[in-house]
């Protein structure tokens, strides 16, 4: 239990500001949200126990962050109003850009609402693309293959550009 | 904005810098280890006020065949609420699994609890034993035949309509598991 409480320690030290946006873009509702994220860091030290240093520490608390987070995403599924879509059903440009700069908090706010929407295993690689997980570490931490990672991060980068670059086109 | 702007936005946004400190995360593992033994323990509670219930019908006046329908309900039930409990569980080690692995397990679990084996085992323990129960009910009290029908008509149509809507629910699963699959392959 001490170890346990060790590295715990040193994850919620390296890696709990990050915790703490991956639990923002998968619930809206303040009070959910910090469910989650206790459910999140509960199960991060209940994980320490089988923890044999054969992969980072980085890799395997986002690994158990992000099966939580799936987790809370396939319970609820069936609650949920909105169908969750794949990347490939994303149009490139918001539906709702007036072309108008955002500011911070909106652009922010637009990126979370698009993270949202997608099914869980493509959340969680937009959501490590956007940490600065490399695509390697992207494919070990989701199981995907490096192929597919590549042509997702791809179409990422392509909807984000498409989202996000029209404001800061307008600004100059 | 560029992408790289969009990760410094979405890496630099405000955090409360939320943190458990390891007693508190001990008592919150400690409470939910005494809320699952409160759950078992109520469970058994239950099978036990069920068996107690039917014994003290027995002594009162069961006939064989609905003692025989109370046993197999019984025992029907027992069996649900281990299955229930059993899919909760995870092997250790399951909470690092990469998440195509960890979403795969998931999915199968659901989907294993309504088609095959489990399935089966659960209508074919379930469903027998309430009609037999039914069928000595309505033997030993005739003067309530109507009401008894329509129990059966019930049970009967529950059974009927379980099959499609369960293998309706496994296909759903199973859907999501094969489009899993098609991430690990490659491109």
């Amino acid at each position: 239990m001490a170890s346990q409480d060790v590295l715990y320690e040193q994850a919620a030290g390296e890696f709990g500001a990050a915790l703490e946006r991956l639990a923002g873009s998968y619930e809206f509702d303040r009070d959910k949200c910090r469910d989650l994220l206790q459910d999140i860091h509960l199960a991060i030290w209940r994980s320490f126990e089988g923890f044999a240093g054969n992969c980072s520490l980085r890799t395997w608390v986002y690994r158990v962050a992000h099966n939580v987070a799936a987790s809370h995403v396939v319970r609820h599924q069936r609650a949920s109003k909105r169908p969750l879509v794949s990347l490939d059903d994303v149009d490139d440009l918001s539906d709702h850009d007036s072309g108008d700069a955002l500011d911070r908090q909106q652009s922010l706010e637009r990126l979370r609402e698009f993270i949202r929407q997608l099914k869980p295993i493509e959340r969680q690689v937009i959501l490590l693309y956007l940490e600065g997980t490399d695509a390697a570490g992207i494919a070990e931490i989701t199981g995907i293959s490096p192929g597919n990672v590549a042509t997702k991060i791809h179409r990422i980068k392509k909807i984000l550009a498409g989202r996000f670059g029209r404001g800061a086109r307008n600004e100059k | 904005m560029k992408n790289d702007d969009v990760a410094a936005l979405w890496q630099t946004q405000g955090t409360e810098g939320f943190r458990m400190s390891t007693e508190e995360i001990h008592a919150r593992i400690e409470t939910m280890n005494r809320k699952m033994r409160r759950r078992t323990i109520d469970g058994y509670l239950i099978c036990a006020v069920l068996i107690v219930f039917f014994i003290g019908w027995m002594i009162v006046g069961m006939s064989a065949l609905q003692l025989v329908g109370a046993v197999l309900t019984i025992i029907g039930l027992s069996y649900l609420a281990w299955q229930l409990r059993a899919n909760r569980f995870r092997r250790p080690g399951d909470e690092a699994q990469n998440t195509l692995e960890h979403l795969r397990t998931e999915l199968a679990r659901q989907r294993d609890f309504h088609r095959g084996e489990r399935f089966w085992s659960r209508m074919l323990l379930l469903i027998p034993g309430g009609f037999v129960f039914f069928i000595g009910f309505a033997q030993a009290h005739p003067e309530v035949i109507r009401i008894i029908r329509f129990e059966i008509i019930s049970l009967a149509v529950f059974a009927v309509a379980a099959i499609p809507l369960n293998a309706w629910m496994a296909r759903r699963y199973q859907k999501q598991i094969d489009a899993l699959s098609r991430l690990q392959e490659e491109s």
